[in-house]
């Protein structure tokens, strides 16, 4: 199971570009590696990461294999309102890792 | 033809941008490492470069941290038979396990031998707890003994290595100092003799354990300061030893008194 | 504009940018392109594109890595709607694909990347207009000590693995 780090600015001025770091604890198996029994590990990524602030999708990526492990990301979103933001992550093995930040917009 | 110009004129640019930024880095902010050694003592970190320094130095980023959050929650759960958790008689571990991990291993009059954090971990667990132990580098043992050695972060490593402990100290010595393995080699005549130097991409470290546990970038985990001699000892061509061994323990003295003032780290991120 | 591939090695131009040299793309990160930004035609981005990466990364398993359009004013009329990174030696090109819209603000990523070994890392942004951007980058990358490639084996972290898992 995965865990996630999430940083948002607690308060932001209307219109104010805040940058959001996300940070989620997961192996990224590139699915390339073969053990000592020359078995292979299947692939095990992330591949679909979402943002959506007060229900509305703002940002969202596509993951591939070339990801490092425990995947990083930095990126930018308006403070438009009060409200939340919903993250979501989603993997191979059909599990989605959420986590909710609240911000108070000034 | 065209491609190989284009390969010229990319490297060119890179080049050009590396002098600017080396240029930039040298006037604004030369990192400061005198924390990170003592007399002739480096840490790992010494040897790392900027880019898996920033993984360590931002909490943020630090994939160890994880185990850190881990450790904490293990640390207030209640397990075993007794009811209780390492809280109930260690209470807030920020308070009662601060500076714990810089005096580990240490010897212990019960086992009559070396006992390590780990280990303790585990002995507390069964006699106070009444709970099983927990297995050696399990994700659970590597989570709790990264979050109570992170609550010594800062302080420097003070080993006692006189009186009882004396002898295994001698062991762990010779074990450092003694050849193995197909390619023959001493920790010392890499970690004593090379440090600093390359071998292949990387630049040879002094083999010092005051960032452990630490995370490990090619490992995409944590690890203990037994499975780094397991791993050295295997990429030597050499039969390792068992997790918690004698010999692992005796070593592990050995090389934390190697390492004596140097400030704990954990978790550190290394390559 | 697109120009053929180039002989046996099946390279592809983009339009050259005025102060830049003509960008030659691999068929395999072509394809990638085409695959994940869409048949369209592909310029070479100029100053368009900040793509920031080390220029040696001392280990491959983990690169920061930042793709931003400095310039865009990320309006309803002027964003850019997509960031995409590519390599071109890795066993895929693939990389990311970033979905952005005007409530972002600011069209930068940064995020860390594998790299196999040192090669060509590209980045593709896509405005509004439908207009595409290219841009590459070359990183060499340290093999480290002992270590296995990071998309070989490390043999005894897959047997640990397989130890835990009771197998």
């Amino acid at each position: 199971m995965a865990e996630v780090r999430v940083a948002v600015p607690p308060t932001a001025r209307k219109g104010e570009v805040i940058e959001i770091k996300t940070l989620v604890s997961h192996p990224m198996d590139n699915g390339f590696l073969l053990d000592y029994g020359g078995r292979m590990i299947p692939r095990w990524i992330i591949n679909r990461f979402e943002v959506e602030y007060n229900g509305e999708m703002v940002f969202s990526a596509d993951w591939h294999v070339s990801i490092s492990t425990n995947p990083y990301l930095i990126f930018y979103t308006v403070a438009t309102e009060t409200g939340q933001l919903d993250f979501k992550w989603y993997d191979d093995n059909g599990e989605i890792y959420t986590h909710t930040a609240e911000i108070t917009v000034t | 033809m065209n491609r190989s110009l284009w390969i010229f004129v990319a490297a060119f640019g890179g080049f050009a941008a590396y002098a600017f930024l080396a240029a930039g880095i040298a006037h604004a902010q030369a990192p400061d490492l005198s924390r990170f050694s003592v007399e002739d003592r480096k840490s790992g970190y010494v040897f790392l470069g900027e880019q898996v320094r920033a993984l360590q130095d931002d909490d943020f980023q630090n994939p160890g941290m994880f185990a850190v959050d881990r450790g904490q929650r293990i640390w207030n759960t209640v397990d075993g038979e007794a009811g209780k958790s390492c809280a109930t008689c260690h209470g807030d571990a920020a308070e009662s396990m601060a500076g714990v991990s810089a005096r580990y291993p240490q010897f212990d009059a019960d086992r009559g031998a070396i006992i390590n954090l780990e280990l303790r971990i585990n002995e507390q667990r069964m006699t106070h707890m009444m709970a099983p132990p927990l297995e050696y580098e399990s994700e659970d043992l590597l989570a709790l003994t990264t979050y109570i050695a992170g609550l010594s972060r800062g302080m420097p490593l003070e080993v006692n290595i006189e009186g009882d402990a004396a002898p295994f100290f001698e062991k762990g010595k010779d074990f450092f100092f003694e050849r193995r393995g197909q390619l023959d080699l001493a920790c010392n005549q890499c970690h004593d003799d090379l440090d600093g130097m390359m071998l292949r991409g990387d630049k040879m470290s002094q083999g010092q354990i005051n960032g452990f546990p630490f995370y490990r970038l090619i490992w995409n985990s944590v690890g203990s300061t037994h499975r780094m001699f397991e791993w050295c000892n295997t990429s030597m061509r050499a039969e390792p030893f068992a997790y918690g061994s004698e010999e692992y323990l005796n070593l592990e003295l050995y090389v934390a008194w190697r390492g004596r003032g140097l400030l704990v780290e954990t978790p550190a991120v290394r390559r | 504009m697109l120009a053929g591939g180039a002989g046996s090695l099946a390279l592809y131009t983009v339009t050259a940018h005025p102060a830049h040299a003509e960008l030659l793309i691999p068929d395999v990160v072509f394809k990638a392109m085409v695959d994940r930004m869409g048949d369209r035609t592909f310029s070479e981005s100029g100053d368009n594109i900040a793509f920031t990466l080390p220029t040696h990364a001392e280990t491959g398993l983990s690169v920061p890595a930042t793709v931003s359009v400095p310039n865009s004013p990320m309006t309803q009329a002027d964003h850019i709607t997509s960031l995409h990174m590519f390599t071109e030696l890795n066993p895929q090109p693939y990389v990311a694909d970033y979905y952005l819209t005007p409530r972002c603000g600011k069209a930068e990523i940064t995020t860390r990347i594998r790299l196999a070994r040192s090669q060509f890392v590209y980045a593709g942004a896509i405005r509004s207009d439908g207009t595409a951007w290219i841009t590459a980058f070359y990183i060499t990358v340290n093999l480290g000590a002992c270590a296995a490639d990071i998309f070989l084996p490390d043999a005894a972290e897959a047997v640990r693995r397989r130890q835990l898992e009771g197998g």
